[in-house]
């Protein structure tokens, strides 16, 4: 636990909180590494090396563990930004984050935002390549009860994402299915999804639920 | 004006127009304007081939046959006759 609401802060509903006192974090520039000090924009969450409990290696793999170091600091894997008060708030892990046309657009926060329709149930974005953006947004829905699939659904959770949040996180494609692949502890295994997009191998799915 | 026109203005109009006493025509420049972004024009295509049953290939889907409500009703009128000749 490296950033978190502690005893005495006050709680701000959606943000992860702020660094555990003692640790040195920062929002960083993927290309450059640096601390980006701009106040809401996205970057790597890293940490200064030496906090306590840190881990030394990686067991049998030291270039992984070495490769996690850039420019003095540690990169946790995750993005975030931070606002005025130092507070931080997490958008996706590195590599889930979807660049649409040089834009960054969370999946979890249109996850989110999915969730907000009274049809959704469940949601899980990914991107899907696109020959003019790059990537663009896709999701994976399933339905409440009394919701029927069809385009017209589609549409207006379209324009739901579009209104609120942007035209850039709006789901180019809703795909409905029935369930969504699920690890044994109930994570949504956004990476199945993905390889499906891009026609990747599916890689390991010993954790995947059982039917 | 036509039914058509008057369909696509009308959701134009409820759908992407931010501000309420902005006025717009079957001229006005959406996408140049910068009433419909690229991103969105997906989702306005997407309502007219529902609504006229239609599947506009992304290739004619341009901004410029997007930019106002009467050059979306010829492209969408196009199709319409491509669909008939079939």
């Amino acid at each position: 636990m490296m950033i978190c609401n502690y005893p005495g802060m006050k709680v701000k509903p959606g943000s992860m909180g702020k660094p555990f006192p003692g640790l040195t974090g920062a929002i960083l520039d993927p290309k450059t590494y640096e601390p980006v000090e701009e106040e809401g924009s996205i970057g790597l969450i890293a940490f200064r090396p030496g906090w306590p409990a840190m881990m030394r290696t990686y067991w049998n793999n030291e270039e992984a563990y070495k490769e996690k170091f850039k420019n003095g600091w540690y990169i946790t894997g995750d993005r975030s930004s931070i606002d005025k008060d130092g507070y931080y708030w997490f958008v996706g892990r590195d590599d889930d984050v979807i660049n649409t046309g040089g834009h960054l657009v969370s999946p979890f926060e249109v996850e989110s935002a999915l969730l907000e329709h009274e049809a959704v149930a469940e949601s899980a974005v990914v991107s899907k390549p696109d020959e003019i953006n790059m990537e663009v947004v896709k999701a994976f829905i399933t339905l409440n009860k009394g919701y029927e699939p069809n385009d017209d659904l589609e549409l207006k959770i379209m324009n739901f994402i579009r209104k609120r949040l942007s035209p850039l996180a709006m789901p180019q494609e809703i795909e409905y299915v029935d369930s969504l692949p699920k690890t044994r502890s109930g994570k949504i295994m956004r990476r199945l999804l993905h390889a499906q997009e891009w026609g990747e191998e599916i890689g390991d799915v010993s954790t995947l639920e059982d039917d | 004006m036509d039914d058509m026109h008057k369909i696509v203005l009308d959701y134009v109009i409820e759908e992407y127009l931010e501000d309420e006493d902005e006025e717009i025509t079957v001229d006005t420049p959406l996408i140049s304007g910068g009433i419909v972004d690229s991103f969105s024009m997906v989702s306005l295509k997407r309502f007219l081939e529902k609504k006229y049953d239609l599947s506009i290939p992304d290739e004619d889907a341009t901004p410029e046959a997007f930019d106002t409500v009467n050059s979306i009703c010829n492209l969408v009128n196009e199709f319409i006759e491509k669909k008939k000749g079939k």
